[in-house]
């Protein structure tokens, strides 16, 4: 070992603190766990409670403000609720023009739950849009059948329908063949294969 | 100081993990010497060593339960005591910023005695970077190997020998320079 290995010993020597290093290390830490006592936090319910919490012999303004704050609340919900319902408004305005070249049934359907208040004034109840969209559809569907059904089909359509069919099935009886035709030599490559 | 027995040292282990006051004083008292020795040998400021070695110890009652076994103990502490004097000098720049390349030298270059050398040394071990210097005092001091002191300073075994061969040489050459081959 070098001269310098020693000598960094040498200077490395342990070295003692204070003599009351000890003490004041335990003071410290009885010092430290009087001063930080459990932090408690206040749950959101718990705020909320206390927020509307009345102490008694105080004025009532605190009941009063939650009071007028959920009235608030209702009108506006009600007031979202209208907006919301307002195309149904058009309902029987929608189910009038569609149903009016039918007859009385469909329109009933969509008005028949409308009330005449006096003045003439009609108010549609709660029917929603979509429903009434739904039903004008299938009314419409319903309509292009029947009009198909009632036309009469004349002798040279249906012969043009019938070559059309067969020309079709020819088609399909080739491509039907040429399939066959192809799993069968794949078949016998992969059996060739095996062997 | 004396050195207590590993079962007693067991003992004291699990009294503080429970609470117990006095056994955790007991443990301050065994280690107190070599907390302050590596918290005053690296930060070379008494009062400063001194905070330090109180907030390892104030740590060390926090983190009581995890504490497995005496030899687990003096790890714990070294890591601990380590990892802090670097954060406080890196912190507080108590460490000369200076490079070892412009440490003074004497201008005397008569045969000096022992003590001139130490504290020329010990200057000079100053200016070292602070892990390199970490790894002098722990090799130095504490009497670890390379393994060891790896462990304790979270980096690879080569890396520590080579701080280790690379400040003793720049130190050796330094000292050289200063007080000539034979003292050195």
């Amino acid at each position: 070992m070098s001269r310098i290995d020693d000598e960094l010993k040498l200077i490395y020597g342990r070295k003692e603190p204070s003599p009351d290093f000890t003490a004041r290390v335990m003071q410290q830490i009885a010092a430290r766990q009087t001063v930080a006592p459990p932090v408690s936090r206040k749950g959101l319910w718990q705020t909320l409670r206390e927020l509307i919490e009345i102490p008694p012999g105080r004025p009532k303004f605190r009941l009063a403000a939650a009071g007028f704050a959920a009235c608030l609340l209702v009108a506006l919900f009600a007031a979202q609720y209208a907006r919301r319902e307002a195309p149904t408004a058009g309902g029987p305005e929608v189910a009038g023009q569609a149903g009016a070249p039918s007859g009385p049934t469909t329109t009933g359907g969509a008005a028949g739950s409308e009330k005449v208040i006096a003045g003439g004034y009609v108010r549609p109840t709660a029917i929603p849009a979509r429903r009434v969209a739904v039903r004008k559809h299938a009314h419409n569907i319903a309509r292009s059948n029947e009009r198909v059904r009632e036309e009469p089909v004349d002798e040279k359509t249906l012969a043009e329908g019938n070559a059309a069919k067969e020309k079709v099935m020819l088609a399909l009886q080739i491509a039907s063949s040429t399939l066959n035709e192809a799993q069968r030599i794949v078949q016998g490559d992969s059996r060739r294969g095996d062997r | 100081m004396e050195k207590a027995s590993i079962e007693q040292a067991e003992e004291w282990i699990t009294r503080s993990a429970k609470g117990d006051h006095l056994a955790f004083a007991e443990i301050v008292r065994e280690h107190q010497s070599m907390v302050f020795s590596m918290a005053y040998h690296f930060l070379r400021d008494r009062g400063i060593a001194e905070e330090l070695a109180q907030e390892v110890f104030f740590h060390l009652h926090q983190n009581m339960d995890s504490i497995k076994s005496p030899a687990h103990l003096t790890f714990w502490l070294r890591k601990v005591t380590s990892h802090r004097c670097i954060d406080q000098t890196r912190r507080q720049k108590v460490r000369p910023q200076v490079s070892l390349d412009d440490v003074p030298e004497p201008s005397s270059f008569s045969p000096p005695a022992d003590p001139m050398l130490s504290r020329t040394l010990e200057r000079m071990v100053t200016t070292l970077p602070e892990k390199a210097r970490m790894v002098i005092l722990l090799r130095y001091q504490e009497d670890l190997e390379p393994a060891e002191i790896a462990e304790l300073l979270d980096m690879p075994v080569n890396t520590v020998k080579s701080h280790l061969r690379r400040s003793l040489a720049i130190l050796r050459d330094k000292l050289t320079r200063c007080f000539g081959e034979a003292q050195v």
